[in-house]
């Protein structure tokens, strides 16, 4: 017998037990996405993984392994026996309420069909409603070729599901297979599948958790998917570059739940996210929900919410959350499911006392700009349950703070984040301004010569033109710069640049009639050039020095730029690229280098 | 005789303000009926900063123009440029709904506007959008797409947009002068137009109008521009470096570039002597120190416009058309070695295709901007739906009637 102690590796999540959100992946097709989860990482849960092979847990990276049916299976796997592989979660019972305890949400991912994701997945759900979590299972169909045996199974299994947690995901892997290149084979389907859950998982997760410019909360999402059928359609989409908004909802929309954005036409509550790093910009959304406003249908109520996330750079994400709306719809869903009819007319009756309550709760809402109004979640009875423990876990009240947007009042919604957004730049504003003083105070403390540009190294990108000119002054020569540290540029807080660019005096040459170079001119240059490196005389020497000296030489000739280098564009706006004063000549900004 | 029109095109450079009266005929060639040039005086970097001092030259000009093709000048199509004005390129996509499976002209404006969701600053105004691509399907499709059956739309557009502000006072010192602005065109737009052949266009070329106050450039490929912009550098910049480095008036400096100045290094010891002149000395000047600041300055504005280009996502590797160059910087000497230097790719400085009248004269790449624009004009005219040949016909009999001896 292979005994399998419960243990924690890696550095993982850290603290166990600790966060409120669990990611818990059942059987191999869930440990799969946990570990695709665990090796891109997820801010703010904690992955579990739960088989009954103990090799399979073995191989997994979540940090948090539990073993099913210790004695049942002894260490193998359930076999594609999902009863089996109920009976193996309850005799673990134990482990898993340890697991769940605690938690606000739990996020179980299955891969139905086979023994343990189709046998324990119930159990676990149950086991995290009992212990007052909200729970939202993504659950993969299994592939066409797997047989019919297979999909029987993952149909009652769905169904078993469906009875125990607040929100259904389904993923036909036939459809996220479609995405595939054909040559790719089995593994690259089964890599996309995975992917496409985690993606969910972890939009789902930010969605819930992330505090946006407009929240969405738990309560939304369950509101957005509270229906008799709680199989959902989900589209993520993630783009980067140009026009990224538009891609990104192409992304959501082509992604295979939503049918290529035909269902959400019959969706009558969209759920729409969107998170986006700092450059997320206002104009990005409008567009974003123009767009997404012509595939919605006319009465559908849209909840919008936005977050901007820092670790999203310059990427944008669009989460598409919506029920699949019509009965029709629900009955005949992606796959051809085996469905038993009674569940069918239960879940009509119960549609229909929630379409008498709909409009109720969108009134209030609608109305609700007081953050404290509470809508009371309505009868979980429309909810269609099988145990008393699922009423206790949905019987928690609804907090109505985000206003319900119905589709013409996006507009309004997105001139509300205007306002915001404009006074964060404000604000952002205001620290830049700020900057460069700091700087100029630090100059007479920091008297070492070679730290000046390195304190100019350090500034934000955001350059200011004092900056460049003082960065130009900087570059413009080694021995001007000491005469700048000498204390003048340092005094003179608003023009540094000027001093900084006072020449060394032993470089000068006021104004020179014929340039060196030329025996003839030599004999009349009245200042002899300071030349740092050769002790050389420069005089009647002209014949021992190599061209390349030579050129240097001439080159220092010309290096005595006045404080109006900028000639003819000294009164206009100075042309400034890549922070340099393109008005200056190239010649004396770039002789150093 | 083909049928024709008579476009007045006009460019307010940093160095001259140009205006050329020309027969756009539909064959493609465009005959010079009269040009009038005078010296701009209060603009830079391609912006009018003084508009008393410009209009002074821009009636100089018109007037000109006026008298040697004996057209009277009443709306003009403009050609603006600045550091202001950027690009970029954007696609829109337009999905069929269920019942409808044929594209028609509203999802062409759709897919437009959807391209134009482009986050432009708001103080800025689109100048062009310009259909680059249609995809059918994910197919690509260059030709209109209306009544094209398919599931999805997609167009790219290369969108250009400015400062709002800049342009309309342009247009406005324009109307001052009882001229009507009929469209404002991006210089390296209309410039390409006339040097850019079709040939050239479908291999891949960079178009480089090295002006007096910018450097404006414009980049086709596959037959669509790709990217297209101004860098506020231009031959202004050159003479005030020779002026600031070598420390004589700007008048000479000018007149240094142009009769002695070259983009390739030379060998030292090659000296130029500046005659005295009132208020000046005289002054010789070493060549290598001449072309070493000519140089260095030309270098870094082709490196500005490579890295620009760079990050506009143009594939210099592919430009199997080459570079050309125009504008009059362009007749620097060694300009066209020192560009190949930096984009590695075969540089020629333009001269035009078809064009028939006063052709000699004009075959300077100084005048591709204005008669550029009478190219685009024609372009326009023929695309813009309702307004054809006959809406002209009929304006200029109603010119006639009026008593007026108008053209337009």
């Amino acid at each position: 017998m292979i005994e399998f102690k419960l243990e924690q590796l890696g550095a993982g999540s850290g603290a166990e037990g600790s966060s409120p959100v669990a990611v818990i992946g059942i059987g191999g097709a869930g440990a799969a996405v946990v570990d695709r989860l665990a090796v891109e990482g997820i801010k703010g849960a904690e992955l579990a993984s739960m088989n009954s092979d103990v090799r399979a847990l073995e191989a997994g990276l979540v940090p948090w392994k539990v073993q099913l049916g210790r004695m049942l299976t002894q260490g193998l796997g359930c076999g594609g026996d999902p009863e089996l592989g109920e009976e193996a979660a309850k005799a673990t019972m134990e482990e898993i309420g340890g697991v769940v305890a605690g938690r606000k949400i739990v996020f179980l991912c299955v891969g139905l069909g086979g023994g343990v994701g189709s046998g324990a997945g119930p159990v676990v759900a149950r086991a995290a409603r009992e212990a007052g979590a909200t729970v939202v299972v993504f659950a993969s169909m299994p592939f066409g070729f797997e047989g019919r045996r297979r999909r029987q199974q993952a149909g009652e299994a769905l169904e078993a599901l469906r009875g125990q947690a607040n929100a259904l995901i389904t993923f036909e892997s036939d459809r996220m297979g479609e995405v595939v290149l054909p040559e790719k084979g089995i593994a690259g389907a089964f890599e996309v599948a995975d992917r496409t859950m985690g993606q969910s998982i972890r939009a789902v997760g930010s969605l819930v958790n992330q505090t946006g410019l407009i929240g969405i909360g738990m309560e939304d999402l369950m509101e957005a998917l509270r229906h008799a059928d709680s199989r959902c359609l989900f589209g993520y989409g993630e783009a980067e570059g140009e026009g990224r908004a538009g891609r990104a909802l192409e992304l959501a929309l082509e992604s295979p739940m939503v049918d290529r954005g035909e269902r959400l036409r019959e969706a009558r509550q969209v759920l729409v996210h969107i998170c986006g790093g700092k450059s997320l910009t206002l104009f990005e959304i409008e567009g974003l929900m123009k767009d997404l406003g012509r595939h919605v249908g006319e009465g559908a109520q849209i909840r919008f919410g936005a977050a901007v996330d820092g670790s999203y750079g310059e990427a944008v994400s669009v989460t598409v959350v919506s029920l699949a709306g019509n009965e029709e719809v629900v009955v005949e869903p992606v796959g051809e499911m085996v469905r038993e009819t009674e569940k069918v007319v239960e879940e009509k009756v119960a549609e229909k006392v929630e379409e008498v309550e709909l409009p109720l709760a969108e009134e209030e809402e609608v109305k609700g700009v007081d953050p404290h109004a509470m809508v009371p979640m309505p009868d979980s009875g429309t909810i269609t349950m099988s145990s008393p423990a699922v009423i206790l876990g949905v019987s928690q009240p609804v907090a109505a703070s985000v206003p319900v947007v119905e589709k013409e009042e996006v507009e309004e919604v997105v001139e509300e984040i205007e306002e915001v957004v404009e006074e964060e730049e404000e604000i952002e504003e205001e620290e830049v301004v700020e900057v460069p003083e700091v700087k100029v105070e630090e100059l007479p403390e920091v008297a070492v010569e070679e730290e000046l540009p390195v304190a100019v190294e350090e500034k934000p990108r955001k350059i200011d033109l004092r900056e460049i000119l003082r960065r130009q002054g900087g570059q413009s020569g080694g021995g001007e710069r000491q005469v700048g540290r000498g204390g003048a540029g340092v005094e003179d807080d608003d023009e540094p640049v000027i001093s900084l660019r006072v020449p060394e005096p032993a470089r000068v040459t006021p104004i020179r009639p014929i340039p060196a170079g030329t025996p003839v001119v030599r004999g009349e240059v009245p200042v002899e050039r300071g030349e740092p490196e050769s002790g050389r005389g420069v005089r009647g020497q002209a014949g021992e020095r190599t061209a390349a000296e030579q050129a240097q030489q001439n080159f220092d000739d010309h290096l005595t730029p006045g404080a109006d280098a900028r000639g003819r564009f000294d009164k206009g706006e100075p042309t400034v690229e890549e922070g340099e004063n393109l008005d200056i000549p190239t010649f004396l900004r770039k002789k150093h280098r | 005789m083909a049928k024709s029109s008579i476009f007045v095109g006009l460019e307010i450079g940093t160095s001259k303000i140009c205006v050329v009266v020309g027969d756009a005929r539909s064959d493609g060639s465009v005959k010079i009926l009269g040009v009038g040039q005078a010296p701009s005086r209060g603009v830079r970097k391609g912006e009018i900063v003084d508009f008393e001092t410009a209009q002074t030259c821009l009636l100089d000009a018109l007037v000109r123009a006026e008298d040697r093709s004996d057209v009277m000048i009443r709306s003009v199509w403009l050609a603006i440029t600045g550091p202001h004005i950027v690009s970029c390129n954007n696609r829109g996509l337009v999905r069929m709904p269920d019942e409808q499976n044929e594209f028609t002209e509203d999802d062409l404006e759709e897919v437009k506007e959807q391209a134009s969701n482009v986050a432009i600053p708001p103080d800025n105004i689109f100048l062009h959008r310009i259909l680059r691509h249609y995809w059918v399907d994910g197919q690509e499709r260059g030709t209109n797409p209306v009544g094209v059956l398919g599931r999805k739309l997609e167009a790219e557009y290369h969108i250009v947009h400015g400062i709002k502000s800049r342009v309309q006072n342009t247009v406005r010192g324009l109307r001052e002068l009882s001229l009507t602005v009929e469209d404002v065109v991006f210089s390296p737009i209309a410039a390409a137009q006339m040097i850019l052949n079709r040939e050239a266009r479908e291999q891949g070329a960079l178009l480089m109008d090295i002006g007096g106050g910018t450097t404006d450039y414009a980049v086709y490929e596959d037959g669509a521009i790709k990217a297209s912009g101004s860098v506020g550098v231009g031959g202004d910049h050159i003479s005030s470096d020779l002026s600031i480095v070598l420390k004589i008036p700007l008048s000479r400096a000018e007149k240094l570039k142009v009769e002695h100045g070259s983009a390739l290094p030379a060998e030292p010891g090659d000296i130029i002597l500046l005659p005295s002149d009132t208020a000046f000395d005289g002054r010789s000047i070493e060549r290598e120190v001449l072309n070493a600041v000519i140089r260095s300055r030309l270098a870094e504005t082709f490196d500005l416009v490579r890295k620009r280009l760079l990050a506009q996502g143009a594939r210099l590797d592919r430009l199997v058309g080459g570079i050309h160059l125009c504008g009059g910087t362009s007749q620097l000497r060694g300009i066209d070695q020192l560009a190949e230097e930096v984009f590695g790719l075969p540089v020629q400085r333009s001269s035009f295709t078809p064009m028939t009248g006063l052709t000699s004269n004009f075959e300077n790449p100084q005048y591709a901007t204005p008669i550029g624009l009478i190219r685009y004009a024609q372009r326009m005219q023929s695309e813009r739906p309702g307004k054809g040949p006959f809406s002209w016909l009929t304006e200029k009999f109603s010119g006639l009637l009026s008593g007026s001896a108008r053209m337009w």
